[in-house]
């Protein structure tokens, strides 16, 4: 039946330790992603800028109380849309409800806060964010 | 990620190779920052070996820029590809930052 687009579709999880030099993993796995599925450059930017930028937030504000903590990040690729979804057991925080960097500052007065947020609700279509028992989830789609 | 710097024409080239990300941004500040305790004032930073910058590299341009206005130099951003630029861009940076197509291009701008 719909067999041929399911052969079009990838799936792929990883799972990343609260260290910044995780991110090292995070390229490489959107690098193979992007050749399995046939992303454009752009795509696999756009996602890998995303995805970065909540991980990264996550790493230095999710676990105050410190120590070593996983971060899920799963992907599924169809033919028309990208889905990640991201999981955590940090502390609650909805990137939604963080302020909007005000871009038209100059200079002396800008700061990078809430730019890597603002990125990825730019670059994606759908961002949705959910409370769940044990920590935060962030399900994020690209429509290709 | 690595950083190159030559001395050229008066003014200190950071060449940044590779990913300008959140595991890289304390290094390139700290290169940057050790350029102008040794007197630096003028830089280039050529881009054309950098496929990709985050928010946490922006961080590291815009406390570079914020430096050099305080020590009254210069500082130029060369050769970004078309996807770094468009996180620039997508930031508002563009319109507070210098940039040049080539090292070239900037060093001759830095002269004048």
């Amino acid at each position: 039946m719909t067999g041929k687009e399911e052969d079009r579709t990838e799936e792929a999880v990883i799972r990343l330790d609260n260290r910044l030099d995780e991110l090292e993993r995070l390229h490489a796995f959107f690098e193979e992603i992007g050749v399995r599925s046939n992303w454009p450059d752009r795509l696999k930017f756009d996602m890998t800028l995303s995805c970065e930028e909540l991980l990264t937030n996550t790493i230095n504000y999710g676990f105050p109380q410190g120590g070593r903590h996983v971060i899920t990040l799963s992907v599924q690729s169809l033919p028309a849309v990208v889905e990640i979804r991201l999981e955590d057991e940090g502390v609650p925080f909805n990137p939604l409800e963080f302020e909007e960097p005000d871009l038209s500052l100059d200079l002396e007065e800008r700061t990078v806060g809430g730019l890597g947020i603002f990125f990825a609700k730019r670059l994606m279509n759908e961002f949705i964010y959910e409370r769940t028992d044990t920590g935060n989830l962030v399900i994020l789609r690209k429509t290709i | 990620m690595i950083i190159v710097t030559t001395q050229r024409e008066g003014a200190a080239i950071m060449s940044i190779e590779g990913r300008l990300d959140g595991q890289h941004a304390q290094t390139a500040e700290a290169s940057f920052l050790a350029l102008t305790a040794e007197g630096n004032t003028r830089f280039v930073f050529d881009f054309s070996a950098m496929p990709y910058i985050s928010s946490a590299g922006l961080r590291v341009v815009l406390v570079a820029a914020k430096k050099v206005r305080s020590l009254q130099g210069k500082l130029i951003c060369a050769s970004m590809n078309e996807q770094v630029r468009d996180v620039f861009e997508m930031s508002g940076f563009l319109s507070i930052l210098e940039t040049a197509d080539s090292t070239e291009e900037a060093l001759e701008r830095l002269k004048a």
